[in-house]
């Protein structure tokens, strides 16, 4: 019985079905903004799944020196980010979790760009492993600033359980602190334009992306599309839950606007403006709100 | 037509190949990616990587230098993958039909689904040019 629940959440409801259709969802808002930001129509709602479907029909294209590694790091990181999505959807819908969510939560979103490193390198292409490169510094910079920021809610509510920390927040100079670095890192993570340097097209031919194609390459925009629908969920969840479901949607939808708008005034940044601005302003802002959370 | 064929039809990448063209016609694709004609609203892109592409847009005439990569870089290209020639100079070579560095058409290297004809085509004539080929792909 316990094994067939896990399985249907896993699975299921807030699962692989619930985030691959949210992710669809999120990912069509954030090219209809997109374009309506640039004066043009737009995508119609279904162009992500279209385009998933594409690529599953597609060839799957093998370098010369590709190994084992190269087809499962898409799978592997498919894999974990719906793990991480289902933890987070459980203790947000069903409120359950176990002792310790958050930091295998934490842990699961790394596997992503770990297995995108691994898949890319073993590729043996020049361009991408100039994108691996720029993956791995991006990866040194935003991983130790989030886990730091991700502390403040923790120690705050004093419990390692999500949902626990989730009914415990309170608004405070520390927490709010913790908020913009955790937002900043988490923009980092999911890739997106003023962060996008490991996959820039107009420079390095889409870098660590460039090998892979046809369901490789669908897992791994999908991946991306899951990351970014879970994004503003762990945010509102960690800084601003009080358990109605319309207030969840609307401050969910805010900080989706957010970043959408963010995303389209920005130009992209070179990977040592990125290692500067998290090294000397985000990590010490990140230091600076666990120390006040003491102090005050 | 079932969901998996709809779906290529609906959301065909472009990639951009050019083989030492003037660039003339190279402003005119990127003229109808841009928003006043905005192809992103039947799905097509432009993608940075030939990994990525269902279609490839040629542009200028083959010589002996370009020629055989252009035949390289279509067998690197993951099918279904369609080729579109854009302009006189991929169509039929225009005034380089008998210049001494050009060896053949572009038809004669790799199959080419359409053809755009025009000394640059205007943005609407390579939309049109998109269109038939997904009717031709329809049936």
């Amino acid at each position: 019985m316990n094994v067939i629940n896990s399985l249907f959440i896993y699975l299921l409801f807030p699962g692989f079905l619930f985030s691959f259709i949210l992710s669809i969802f999120v990912s069509f808002l954030d090219r209809k903004i997109t374009a309506r930001l640039q004066y043009r129509q737009g995508p119609p709602l279904l162009q992500p799944l279209y385009d998933f479907f594409k690529l599953l029909l597609k060839e799957v294209t093998v370098p010369k020196n590709a190994n084992l590694l190269f087809f499962l790091s898409p799978f592997l990181s498919f894999a974990s980010v719906v793990l991480a999505s289902s933890i987070l959807w459980t203790a947000i819908i069903f409120k359950k979790g176990f002792i310790g969510d958050i930091t295998v939560f934490v842990y699961l979103l790394l596997i992503p760009s770990v297995m995108l490193i691994l898949g890319g390198a073993s590729s043996g292409n020049v361009i991408v492993s100039l994108g691996v490169s720029r993956e791995i510094k991006m990866l040194l910079s935003y991983e130790l600033p989030l886990i730091t920021a991700t502390l403040v809610p923790i120690l705050n509510s004093g419990s390692l359980k999500l949902i626990e920390i989730m009914q415990k927040n309170t608004l405070s100079l520390p927490s709010i602190l913790s908020f913009f670095v955790l937002f900043i890192c988490l923009y980092a993570k999911s890739g997106i334009v003023p962060f996008d340097a490991p996959e820039a097209e107009t420079e390095i031919a889409g870098g660590i992306l460039m090998e892979f194609s046809g369901i490789l390459l669908g897992l791994i925009k999908l991946t991306k599309q899951v990351f970014m629908s879970l994004f503003p969920a762990f945010l509102v969840g960690l800084y601003f839950f009080d358990g109605g479901v319309v207030s969840f949607v609307i401050k969910y939808l805010m900080i989706l606007f957010f970043i959408i708008i963010f995303k389209n005034i920005n130009p992209r940044l070179k990977i040592i403006q990125v290692m500067k601005f998290f090294w000397f302003i985000i990590f010490p802002l990140s230091l600076l709100s666990v120390i006040l959370l003491f102090i005050l | 037509m079932g969901l998996i064929k709809k779906s290529l039809l609906k959301s065909l990448w472009v990639f951009h190949l050019p083989l030492s063209p003037c660039n003339n016609c190279d402003i005119e694709i990127l003229d109808a990616l841009t928003p006043r004609y905005d192809l992103e609203r039947f799905g097509i892109q432009l993608v940075g990587s030939i990994r990525h592409a269902d279609v490839l847009l040629v542009t200028g005439v083959p010589n002996y230098k370009n020629y055989t990569k252009l035949k390289y870089l279509y067998e690197q290209a993951p099918k279904p993958c369609f080729v579109v020639a854009i302009g006189t100079c991929a169509c039929g070579r225009g005034v380089f039909k008998d210049s001494f560095n050009s060896p053949c058409d572009v038809d004669k290297i790799v199959p080419v689904s359409a053809y755009v004809p025009g000394c640059p085509p205007k943005p609407e004539a390579i939309i049109d040019g998109i269109v038939k080929l997904i009717k031709s792909l329809k049936t």
